[in-house]
C-alpha cells in the first residue's frame, strides 16, 4: 500500500475537483464541483481552511491570476495540485482498488 | 457595489493576510451578488453572513492550531501539539495552587450560574422560535380603543370582508373564550377554551393527534363537536384511544368528540380544554359589535408592513361603505404581542448579570495578576532561558481558560437549580414557560463566555508577564508599582460596575415599597375571601332560578359562625375585568363615540359590607320586588360622581348609559345615583381608579338579560382567617348543587399582592444579583488594600520606625481606598445615569434619576468600600518596623 499520505476524504475531494477543474481552479468553482459531483454541499469556512491545509501540506499550490474583473481589484486564487498532492492521490486510488479488489460481488455496484 | 456589512466587518476581523483576504472577499461578494439575482437580496445576505461567519470560525480555530491561512500569524505559538502540553502544564501549575484556582473557579461559577440562568430565561421567552412552523408569521388583528390596542373586540361581519379581500394574509380566524361545565364520573368541573372558526388551526400548521379538526360551520349555530386537549384526554378520559366519534355531555349539551390535540399544544402560548366550532348569534351578527379576537397567518415572503397597507386600504374602503362602522385595527405578530410585556425586564435582567460577569471577571483578574507577580521571578528565569514573552503569556492565558471552563461547568450545573429559581419568582402568565431549560444552546453559550472570560482575565497578567523584568530589584519595584496601579484600575471598575447594580436594585426597590403603599380602599383585605362559581345553563336556565340559588347560598353562607357578612358579584374586584359604557347625563345630547366611559359592576346581597365600603354619602339601592317595575337606583365610586358632577351633590342625580354601541338609550332607561362608595383599586397597583357604577343584579337583569349571573363571585367577609371559611363553603354548595363546582378560591389579600408578582419578580432577581456584585466588588477592594499592604510593608516599616503614629498608618491606607472606591463610584454614577431611561419603564412611582436613592447607593458603596479596606489598614497600622526591616 506503500507510504501514509495523510489525506483525509474530504481533502482528497478537494484536490480530484482541482485537478477536474483545471484552470477554472477557483474557491468558488471549486465548492459547487463538490456540490454537483457528489452531492457534498459546504461552508466558505470549511473550504478555505481545507485548501490552506493542504497548502502547508505542500500538496497544493495556488497563484493569482484573472483578477480585474467589472466590480472588484482583486486577484483570485488560481489553485493547483504539486507533484507530491497527484502522487499522494494516486497513493490513496491504488489503496481503496487493493480493498476494492475481489469483494465487488459481495457490495455490488459498477466500480 | 460592495455594502460595507456586519458580515464584512467579520471578514475584515478574520483574515489579516491582504492578498488573501482580497481574493476571498471578491468570491464571496460575486457569490452573494449571483444569489441576490436569483433568490432575493435578504437570501444573498443572509448566505453571505453564514459564510463570513464560517470563515471567521475556521480561520480562528486555524490560527490557533498553527495552521495559520497565508498572512496570519499563529495566535498560539508551536500549534497543537504545544496547546496540549501547555493545558497539562497549566493543570499541574494549578494543582499547586488549590487556593487560587478554587477561588477563581467559585467567582466564575457563581457568576456564570446567574448569566447561564438568565440566558436559559430569554433564550426560551425571546429568542427561541415559536413550537409551530413559522411561528413568526402568525399574527393577530386588534381593534384600537383610544389608541391603545383592546385584546380582540372585532366583529363577525368585518372579519368576513377581510377573509375576502386578504391577499397578503391567510386563514384569518376569528375565536372568543369559552368555557363550560362538565360532570364526569361523579366530579364537575369547569373547562376553559376556544370557540373558533374552521381556519384556526391552519394558522399553527399543527396537526391533531387523534381525528380530524372540525370542519366547522359558516352560518347557523356551531355543530356539536368539539376537539379535546391532550391533558383533558389523558386525565378524564383515560387516554382511550377511541375517543375520536364518542359522545360526551358538556355544558348542558351533548358533544361528539372530533378529535385531540397533541401533547402541550397552546395557541399563542395559553393552553386551553377544549375547542369547538363558533357559534354565530345575534350579537355576533352585528357590526360594531366586537365581541371576537381575530388571527391569521402572513403569506411566504409578505413583510408585516406589506399586510399593514392592505388593513388600512381594506379598511377605508369598508368605511365608505359602512361610515362609522369600522373599529381603527392594529396588525401585530403574535409572537411580540406575547413578547412585548416581559421584553424589557429579560433584558434588563440579562444587561445585569453580563455586569455581575464583568465584575466577577475583573476580580479574578486581579487575583491573577497577584498570582503572576508571586511567580515573577519563575517567569524571569523562563524568559532567560529562552521562552518567549508570548509563549509565557499563551500558558497564562490556557490556565486562565481551564479555570474558567471549569468555573463555567459549574455554573452550568448550578443553572440547573437557577431557572428553577427564576421560574418560581416570575409571574404565571410568563410566556413560553416550557421552552425555558438549560438546553444545548444554553449550554454552548456557557462555553463561549467561559472561554471569552478565561481569555480576558488571562490576558491582563499575560500581557505583565511579556515585559523581561528580570530580578533586578529595581525592575521589581516598578512592576510592583505598575501592578498596583492596575489591581487598582480593576478594583475601581468592580466598584463602578457594582454600584449600577445596586442603583437600579435600589430603584426597583423603592418602586415596590410605593406599589405597596398604595391604598386599595378595601378595608381589611386579609378578611375577605372571594369564592368563583360558575352555574350550570340546563339547572338555572331563568333569572329566578339563578337568583334563588344565590339567595340560598348567601343565607347558608351568612349563618356560619365565623361569617360577618355574605355579597356577590358579577366581577372580580380588583382585576379591572368588567362592562365599560359610555354615560350620558340626563338632559344632554348623546354622541356615539363621544363622552365619559364607566365601569358596570352587578351586585347582591351585602356585597358592600363584605368589601368593606362605607358608605360616603346616601343609602343603598332599593330592590323592586319582582312583578313591579325596576327601581333602577345605583350607587357610584367617588371618581365617577366626580367625572359626571364634578364640585356637585350626586344624589338624585340621573344618567343613561349605552352598553351597546351603536344603540341609542332611550329615555326609560335613566339611572338615578342614591349613593356613593370610596374609590378601591381597579385594575392593578398601579393603575388609576376608574369611575364606576354598581347596580343591583335583580334589577340590572331585567333590563339586560345577557347579564344572567350563572357566573359570580361570592364576597365573604370573615371574622378570622377567611380559609376557615373555604370547606364550609365547599360542603354548602355541594349541598345546595353538587353539579355546580367552586372554581376557585382565594382572598382579596393574595388577589392584591399577585399583581405585585411582576414589580417582584424583577426586584428581587436585580437584587441578588446587586448584592453579589457588591460583594465580589468588596472582596476586590479587598484584594487590591491587601496586596498593596503587603507589597508596602517596608515603607510602612519605616514610618511607624521613625516615630509615624499607626493611626496615620491606618488613614493612609483608607485613604488610598478612598481614591479606588471614588473613582468608581464616579464611573458608576454616570454609568447610572446613563442607563436610568432603560429601567424608567419597569419603576413606579420614582424616576430612575431620583437623586436620595442614587445618592444613599453612592454613600454605602463608599462606607462599603471604606469597610473592606478596613482590615488591611489595620494590618499596616500594626507593622512591625524590627521585624520587617531585619526580614530585608
Amino acid at each position: 500500500m506503500g507510504g501514509r499520505s495523510g489525506l483525509g476524504e474530504f481533502e482528497q475531494l478537494l484536490l480530484l475537483a482541482v485537478v477536474r477543474l483545471g484552470d477554472q481552479a477557483y474557491g468558488p468553482e471549486i465548492a459547487a464541483e463538490l456540490e454537483q459531483s457528489v452531492g457534498r454541499s459546504v461552508t466558505r469556512g470549511a473550504l478555505y481552511s481545507t485548501l490552506n491545509r493542504l497548502e502547508h501540506k505542500g500538496l497544493l499550490t495556488w497563484e493569482p491570476a484573472g483578477g480585474a474583473d467589472a466590480g472588484s481589484g482583486a486577484a483570485r486564487r488560481l489553485f493547483d495540485v504539486t507533484p507530491k498532492g497527484v502522487a499522494a492521490l494516486r497513493e490513496r486510488r491504488e489503496a481503496l482498488l487493493t480493498m476494492w479488489d475481489g469483494i465487488e460481488h459481495v457490495i455490488g455496484g459498477s466500480s | 457595489m460592495s455594502r460595507r456589512s456586519f458580515a464584512d466587518r467579520i471578514l475584515d476581523a478574520a483574515l489579516s493576510g491582504e492578498a488573501t483576504r482580497a481574493a476571498i472577499r471578491d468570491e464571496l461578494e460575486r457569490e452573494r451578488d449571483a444569489r441576490s439575482a436569483r433568490e432575493g437580496r435578504r437570501a444573498g445576505d443572509r448566505w453571505y453572513l453564514r459564510q463570513a461567519v464560517s470563515v471567521w470560525a475556521f480561520a480562528t480555530r486555524d490560527r490557533w492550531l498553527g495552521t495559520p491561512w497565508t498572512g496570519q500569524t499563529p495566535l498560539l505559538v508551536g500549534g497543537r501539539e504545544r496547546l496540549i502540553q501547555d493545558l497539562a502544564d497549566g493543570v499541574r501549575t494549578l494543582r499547586r495552587s488549590p487556593g487560587y484556582s478554587v477561588a477563581v473557579m467559585l467567582t466564575l461559577a457563581l457568576a456564570m450560574t446567574a448569566t447561564s440562568s438568565v440566558f436559559a430565561v430569554v433564550n426560551g421567552v425571546l429568542l427561541k422560535d415559536l413550537p409551530y412552523p413559522d411561528g413568526d408569521r402568525i399574527v393577530r388583528f386588534d381593534a384600537l380603543r383610544d389608541g391603545v390596542p383592546t385584546q380582540g373586540g372585532l366583529d363577525y361581519p368585518t372579519i368576513q370582508d377581510w377573509r375576502e379581500r386578504f391577499a397578503t394574509v391567510t386563514s384569518i380566524s376569528a375565536y372568543q373564550a369559552s368555557e363550560g361545565v362538565y360532570v364526569g364520573d361523579g366530579i364537575a368541573e369547569v373547562w376553559t377554551g376556544q370557540a373558533t372558526d374552521r381556519d384556526y388551526l391552519r394558522v399553527t400548521g399543527i396537526e391533531p393527534f387523534l381525528g380530524r379538526w372540525y370542519a366547522g360551520t359558516e352560518s347557523g349555530l356551531g355543530a356539536q363537536t368539539i376537539v379535546l386537549s391532550h391533558e383533558i384526554w389523558e386525565r378524564r378520559f383515560g387516554s382511550d384511544p377511541g375517543i375520536v366519534g364518542r359522545t360526551i355531555d358538556f355544558a348542558e349539551s351533548t358533544w361528539t368528540v372530533q378529535a385531540v390535540m397533541p401533547s402541550g399544544f397552546t395557541i399563542l402560548g395559553e393552553p386551553f380544554d377544549y375547542w369547538m366550532p363558533i357559534r354565530r348569534t345575534q350579537w355576533s351578527e352585528s357590526r360594531g359589535t366586537g365581541v371576537f379576537q381575530v388571527v391569521g397567518r402572513l403569506e411566504e415572503g409578505v413583510s408585516l408592513e406589506a399586510a399593514r397597507d392592505e388593513l388600512a386600504a381594506i379598511s377605508a374602503n369598508l368605511e365608505e361603505v359602512y361610515p362609522g362602522e369600522i373599529r381603527d385595527v392594529v396588525l401585530r405578530r403574535a409572537v411580540d404581542v406575547e413578547r412585548e410585556p416581559v421584553r424589557a425586564v429579560l433584558w434588563v435582567l440579562f444587561g445585569a448579570v453580563g455586569f455581575l460577569l464583568l465584575v466577577a471577571c475583573a476580580n479574578v483578574a486581579g487575583l491573577a495578576l497577584a498570582r503572576t507577580e508571586s511567580r515573577r521571578e519563575e517567569l524571569a528565569v523562563r524568559r532567560s532561558l529562552g521562552a518567549t514573552g508570548r509563549r509565557v503569556a499563551s500558558q497564562i492565558v490556557v490556565e486562565s481558560v481551564i479555570l474558567s471552563m471549569l468555573g463555567g461547568g459549574l455554573g452550568l450545573v448550578g443553572a440547573e437549580v437557577g431557572v428553577r429559581g427564576l421560574l418560581a419568582l416570575a409571574p404565571p402568565d410568563l410566556p413560553q414557560r416550557a421552552a425555558i431549560q438549560t438546553d444545548p444552546t444554553v449550554g454552548f453559550f456557557a462555553l463561549i463566555v467561559a472561554i471569552t472570560c478565561g481569555v480576558a482575565f488571562g490576558a491582563v497578567p499575560g500581557m505583565r508577564a511579556t515585559r523581561r523584568g528580570g530580578l533586578r530589584p529595581s525592575a521589581a519595584r516598578s512592576t510592583s508599582r505598575a501592578s498596583r496601579r492596575t489591581h487598582a484600575a480593576l478594583a475601581s471598575i468592580q466598584v463602578g460596575l457594582a454600584a449600577v447594580l445596586l442603583s437600579g436594585s435600589a430603584l426597583l426597590l423603592r418602586s415596590f415599597s410605593e406599589m405597596s403603599a398604595v391604598e386599595t380602599g378595601f378595608v381589611e383585605p386579609e378578611r375577605i375571601l372571594m369564592v368563583e362559581m360558575g352555574l350550570g345553563r340546563d339547572r338555572y336556565g331563568s333569572a329566578q332560578e339563578v337568583l334563588t340559588f344565590q339567595q340560598e347560598l348567601m343565607e347558608s353562607v351568612h349563618a356560619l359562625a365565623m361569617v360577618e357578612s355574605v355579597g356577590l358579584s358579577t366581577h372580580l374586584p380588583f382585576t379591572g375585568s368588567r362592562l365599560q359604557a359610555a354615560v350620558v347625563r340626563e338632559g344632554e345630547p348623546y354622541e356615539r363615540g363621544k363622552g365619559p366611559q364607566m365601569g358596570i359592576e352587578t351586585i347582591n346581597g351585602a356585597y358592600r359590607d363584605a368589601l368593606g365600603l362605607e358608605l360616603s354619602m346616601g343609602r343603598d339601592p332599593t330592590v323592586a320586588p319582582s312583578g313591579v317595575e325596576a327601581s333602577r337606583e345605583v350607587l357610584v365610586n367617588e371618581t365617577g360622581a366626580a367625572l359626571l358632577w364634578p364640585g356637585e351633590n350626586p344624589l338624585g342625580r340621573r344618567f343613561s348609559f349605552d352598553l351597546d354601541e351603536g344603540q341609542v338609550p332611550a329615555d326609560s332607561t335613566l339611572y338615578t345615583v342614591v349613593g356613593v362608595v370610596p374609590d378601591v383599586s381597579d385594575g392593578g397597583l398601579d393603575h388609576d381608579v376608574r369611575p364606576r357604577a354598581y347596580y343591583d343584579l335583580r334589577d340590572f337583569r331585567r333590563q339586560y338579560s345577557f347579564i344572567t349571573g350563572r357566573f359570580f363571585y361570592l364576597t365573604v367577609r370573615t371574622a378570622g382567617d377567611p380559609r376557615a371559611a373555604v370547606d364550609p363553603i365547599r360542603s354548602i354548595v355541594r349541598r345546595l348543587d353538587p353539579n355546580a363546582p367552586l372554581r376557585s378560591v382565594s382572598s382579596l389579600e393574595a388577589l392584591v399582592r399577585d399583581t405585585t408578582l411582576p414589580i417582584r419578580f424583577r426586584t428581587v432577581a436585580l437584587t441578588l444579583f446587586a448584592v453579589l456584585a457588591g460583594l465580589v466588588a468588596m472582596l476586590g477592594v479587598y484584594g487590591v488594600m491587601a496586596y498593596g499592604v503587603q507589597t508596602s510593608m517596608r515603607d510602612f516599616g519605616v514610618r511607624l520606625a521613625l516615630g509615624a503614629p499607626a493611626s496615620g498608618v491606618r488613614a493612609a491606607v483608607l485613604n488610598r481606598a478612598l481614591v479606588v472606591v471614588s473613582i468608581g463610584l464616579v464611573g458608576g454614577l454616570v454609568g447610572s445615569l446613563a442607563l436610568g431611561p432603560l429601567l424608567e419603564s419597569l419603576l413606579f412611582g420614582v424616576s430612575a434619576w431620583d437623586p436620595p436613592t442614587l445618592l444613599t447607593v453612592l454613600l454605602l458603596s463608599g462606607l462599603g468600600g471604606l469597610a473592606a479596606a478596613w482590615i488591611p489598614a489595620a494590618r499596616a497600622s500594626r507593622a512591625d518596623p524590627v521585624r520587617i526591616l531585619k526580614a530585608e
